[in-house]
């Protein structure tokens, strides 16, 4: 090679060198402007992120984007509060301590939900995809899903809130993935239930229920905007279309069989067995599977037809128990038809439940765990098992089935405000003492009470002005004017409450009547000084008012026999008063009553309460009495006006017996001849009647009725138990607490407070000193209190006895009832002699009340 | 296992502050089956501080009760909301002391009545109460988040 050669070449390749030298210091030099932009921008990131308030520094990698779904923040958390005090908080301005303590810790297994028990579980719905078969699904998959969301319907009426019952299954928060469209109105129609259900609770007079019902919808869809009359008509024609291929799989299966037995023949003619058997075996292999409405069916483990029947009956079951709780009330019998075909495609779902998957997929209560919205901390829960759901819905089948009767079995047409007012207590304290469901208490107050008042029946505001003009012994038309109409008015809210408190359970039955009491009171006092309007309306009437004004300089014993007098006695009865006292009395005995069924009340108290409840039954018992003989001294009253103006009219028709003989004569009178013999006869026979009648009066006010017989009974076991307990009480055998020296309340103060809501409706001066007087306790020794407890259940037994005798005219519930009654008194009288025996002869027992037997009159054992 | 200790060697004091919250809710969270957050303790204790007393036994919490007032209806009233002590300390009159204090403390400040919730199947603490004059006045159904009903226990002071 050349000299210049190898120089041109030298000098190329330093060309290059310099070149490549330069390129690089171009990518350098870019580089660097790199680095300065970013430096730039980072200054810039920096600039926008929040400033740190405290001096240290914050960790440079945390706002890097996170690697997983959770970043652990604990140096982060660390470093921002080492500089706050003990105590110190970091809040907004809007902080109210009141309101976060509803708030879970977060971390803390026992309130928080979310918290992960096992790195594999779910813990969000975005993780079940692919988890669970949204397309070609099985067919026991199908049934199982079917299943599974009966049993969360049914943990849902146990009172579990919707987002771990009904959204714990996939498929309804992937509605629009699933390709079988059948299982997607079977879905949406199973949670439209759980959305009538919450409507009626809340609409119901139970709406206050919280306890036993969660009607939030924590953050879940209720569906409510989607409209029950577009689900139904779909399921309806899938419902049309089942029965149909259901009808023509039969017939197929028919003809098959026909055509079978046809080859058959041919077979033994033709001697083609083999040829048939693989014909067979290969239609066979081809009927190993079906798919049908996008449901892929295993022959192999269920038949077409058995498959088309287990879909039928759990589409029908979930159309019924929707359509009989949109019924109207006035179509009661569609009610019970729709609840009698649920039930009965009940036992189908239950026959064919072994078609289903074992582990149904798509399943998972707390899915939802982290998306639930406060207030409440979620805890875990499971849904019921399906022989415990299908329980649960048979039981509450049968409740509502009851309800469904009851308006039949109970005269709601009648007049009888009283009545009505005792046979839905009655109906109500039955249906009640076995603990009926919510969504059967929420259908009482809708089934039975609307605006008006009662199913079936009269308005509240005419039975209520009825039983008041029953009261009143006046003219109807002085119940016109207009206080006595407002008042009934006024008085229709509370009535209908009174009956409302009956649907709820016992505990919030007792408040409310509780509240109700300070209201009603209010009305009591205005009842009171309509009363007065009305007797002196009354004694203008009947001129009683100038005769008592007479009477008034005259002594107190002319006076006494004035008030004797039956006008005086109807014309000073205070209708309205009686009336509400009536009503009051009921209710109080009934509150005093739950505190004995809500174990409420400590032994110490029994003697006190048991001689209130005493009170009360012979408040009720004889405020029944009185105005059963207002009553009757009305009707003797207008008797007797009869028998005047029957003698009145035939003064002149007056002759000795001769005229009558003769049947002629020169009398006094006018209009003779042979009729007046006659018209005398009737004139006689009318008055005997009335005699009779009158007599008649005063024999019914002896008698008592059943219902104040069971008063009286009761009555008389309160005061047995009342010197019961006050005899315990003198031999110690019943702790004090009064008598402990840290003792904070006295037993008068416990006991004022007990009675206080009932005695602003009693309107009674009962109080704790009277209590004392009326026992003579301090005085009273332990002995006399025992013979007089046991003296009074004896007079207890003659009633019940006398009851008994008239069995065959008692209910069932009075006949159960009068059963227990007798076995409460036995047993007491005999622990009561037992007690006194040992007490005489100095030995320490101590006493156990029970309430097993009889809700609110115990059994007294004695150890 | 109770300890055999003289009660003389139990000083009760108010609560003081913050510093003292982790042992009181180490106790309780021991005792009670209801979950409670912080939030809940600082509820009481930061405006109702003169009602939360704490049992001591050489300089160490072992037993608390926590308590607040506000009207009701015509009356103040007083409310216990959480009471408990050490499972060592049991047996020893502690709990009684501790919800006499916080009543006597009520007392100063006009409280009419004093109320508090104990599980049904309570029977030691409903008796504890029982002692002093509370009454059950109200059943509560599934008052707890275990689905436990409660009484509502009252007190006229």
């Amino acid at each position: 090679m050349s000299k210049k050669n190898t120089d041109q070449n030298q000098e190329t390749h330093q060309e290059k060198e310099i070149e490549k030298e330069k390129e690089k210091e171009k990518e350098k030099e870019k580089e660097k402007e790199k680095e300065k932009e970013n430096q730039k921008e980072e200054k810039i990131e920096k600039k926008e992120q929040p400033k740190s308030p405290f001096n240290k520094e914050i960790p440079s990698d945390i706002f890097d984007e996170p690697k997983e779904n959770w970043e652990d923040i604990s140096k982060v958390l660390s470093t921002a509060t080492s500089e706050l005090k003990i105590g110190q908080m970091v809040h907004k301005e809007i902080f109210i301590l009141d309101m976060l303590m509803t708030v879970p810790d977060i971390g803390v297994t026992k309130m928080d939900a979310g918290v992960f028990r096992d790195p594999n579980e779910l813990y969000s719905i975005d993780q079940t995809l692919g988890k669970f078969p949204l397309e070609k699904i099985e067919a026991d998959q199908v049934l199982g899903v079917m299943d599974k969301l009966f049993c969360a319907q049914m943990t849902y009426l146990m009172g579990e809130n919707i987002a771990q019952t009904m959204y714990s299954c996939f498929y309804l928060q992937y509605l629009d993935k699933i390709e079988c469209d059948l299982l997607k109105q079977f879905c949406l129609i199973s949670l439209k239930f759980c959305s009538i259900v919450r409507t009626l609770i809340l609409t119901s007079s139970i709406h206050q229920e919280g306890e036993y019902f969660i009607a939030t919808n924590l953050g879940y869809n209720y569906m409510d905007e989607l409209d029950v009359n577009q689900i139904l008509p779909i399921i309806t024609r899938y419902e049309k279309r089942i029965k149909k291929d259901l009808k023509e799989s039969k017939k197929k299966e028919k003809e098959n069989e026909k055509e079978n037995e046809k080859k058959k023949e041919k077979e033994k003619e033709n001697q083609k067995d083999k040829e048939n058997e693989n014909e067979k075996k290969s239609e066979k292999e081809k009927e190993n599977s079906k798919v049908y409405l996008d449901i892929s069916i295993d022959l192999t483990k269920i038949d077409f037809q058995t498959f088309l029947k287990s879909l039928l009956c759990r589409i029908i079951f979930q159309k019924r128990i929707v359509q009989y709780l949109l019924v109207k009330k006035t179509q009661l019998s569609n009610f019970k038809q729709f609840l009698n075909e649920s039930l009965m495609q009940l036992q189908s779902i239950i026959s064919t439940n072994k078609y289903c998957i074992k582990n149904v997929l798509g399943f998972y209560t707390d899915i939802n765990r982290r998306k639930i919205s406060p207030p409440a901390p979620i805890k875990k829960i499971e849904l019921l098992t399906f022989e415990k759901a299908t329980e649960l819905y048979q039981q509450i089948g049968k409740e509502l089935l009851v309800l469904c009767e009851a308006p039949k079995t109970l005269n709601l047409k009648t007049k009888n405000l009283k009545f009505n007012r005792l046979q839905l207590s009655t109906f109500f304290d039955e249906f009640n003492k076995k603990s009926p469901n919510i969504l059967s208490r929420a259908l009482i107050s809708l089934i039975f009470f609307d605006e008006d008042g009662f199913y079936g029946g009269n308005k509240l505001r005419e039975l209520i002005m009825d039983n008041v003009v029953n009261y009143s012994f006046v003219d109807k038309s002085f119940l016109n004017e207009k206080p006595i109409k407002q008042l009934g008015e006024a008085l229709e809210e509370p009535i209908l409450k009174f009956f409302l408190t009956l649907c709820n359970n016992r505990g919030r039955s007792r408040r409310n009547l509780s509240n109700l009491f300070e209201n009603w009171e209010i009305y009591v006092q205005h009842g009171t000084s309509l009363d007065h309007m009305i007797i002196l309306k009354k004694m203008e009437k009947i001129g009683l008012f100038e005769k008592i004004v007479r009477n008034i300089p005259k002594s107190t014993q002319s006076n006494r026999n004035l008030l004797d007098n039956a006008q005086l006695k109807i014309a000073l009865h205070r209708p309205i008063s009686s009336w509400m006292l009536d009503i009051s009395s009921e209710y109080a005995i009934r509150y005093i009553k739950s505190g004995f069924e809500l174990d409420l009340f400590s032994t110490f108290e029994y003697g006190s309460i048991y001689w209130y409840l005493s009170y009360l039954y012979l408040i009720k018992w004889q405020s029944n009495q009185a105005v059963k003989t207002i009553q009757s001294e009305y009707r003797k009253y207008e008797l007797r006006n009869e028998m005047k103006s029957i003698k009145k009219g035939h003064d002149f028709n007056t002759q000795p017996s001769s005229n009558k003989r003769k049947g002629k004569g020169k009398g006094k009178g006018k209009g003779k001849g042979k009729g007046k013999g006659r018209s005398k006869q009737t004139q006689k026979s009318k008055l005997s009647q009335i005699r009779k009648k009158i007599k008649q009066e005063g024999n019914l006010i002896q008698e008592r009725t059943t219902e104040n017989n069971f008063k009286f009974l009761y009555q008389l076991i309160s005061t047995a138990l009342t010197s019961s307990f006050l005899a315990f009480e003198t031999i110690g055998a019943i702790t004090i607490p009064e008598n402990s020296k840290i003792h904070f309340a006295s037993r008068e103060k416990i006991f004022q407070r007990r009675i206080a809501s009932v005695s602003k409706i009693i309107n009674s001066a009962l109080d704790y000193q009277k209590f004392k007087k009326a026992n003579n306790i301090g005085k009273a020794s332990a002995e006399s209190f025992f013979k007089q407890a046991i003296t009074a259940f004896d007079q207890a037994l003659n009633i019940q006895k006398k009851l008994q005798q008239k069995v065959s005219q008692l209910s069932e519930n009075e006949k159960l009832e009068l059963n227990v009654l007798k076995k409460v008194i036995f047993t007491n009288k005999i622990s009561l002699k037992l007690a006194s025996d040992m007490h005489s002869q100095n030995k320490k027992y101590t006493i156990e009340p029970r309430f097993d037997l009889h809700k609110v009159f115990p059994t007294i054992s004695v150890k | 296992m109770s300890k055999t200790i003289d009660p003389k060697e139990i000083i009760y004091e108010q609560f003081k502050d913050e510093s003292q919250m982790d042992r009181i809710m180490e106790i309780f969270a021991s005792v009670l089956s209801e979950p409670y957050s912080i939030f809940t303790y600082r509820h009481f204790t930061i405006d109702w501080k003169h009602l939360c007393f704490n049992a001591m036994h050489n300089g160490k919490i072992i037993g608390s009760i926590i308590c607040k007032a506000k009207q009701h209806k015509k009356h103040f009233r007083g409310y216990i909301g959480m009471l408990a002590v050490d499972d060592e300390y049991r047996r020893k009159g502690i709990a009684t002391k501790l919800v006499l204090k916080s009543i006597e403390a009520m007392k100063t400040i006009q409280c009419k009545q004093v109320v508090l919730e104990t599980e049904i199947k309570n029977k030691s603490a409903q008796a504890l109460y029982f002692r002093l004059g509370f009454v059950k006045t109200k059943r509560l159904d599934n008052y707890y988040l275990s689905g436990e009903g409660a009484y509502r226990l009252k007190v006229w002071i």
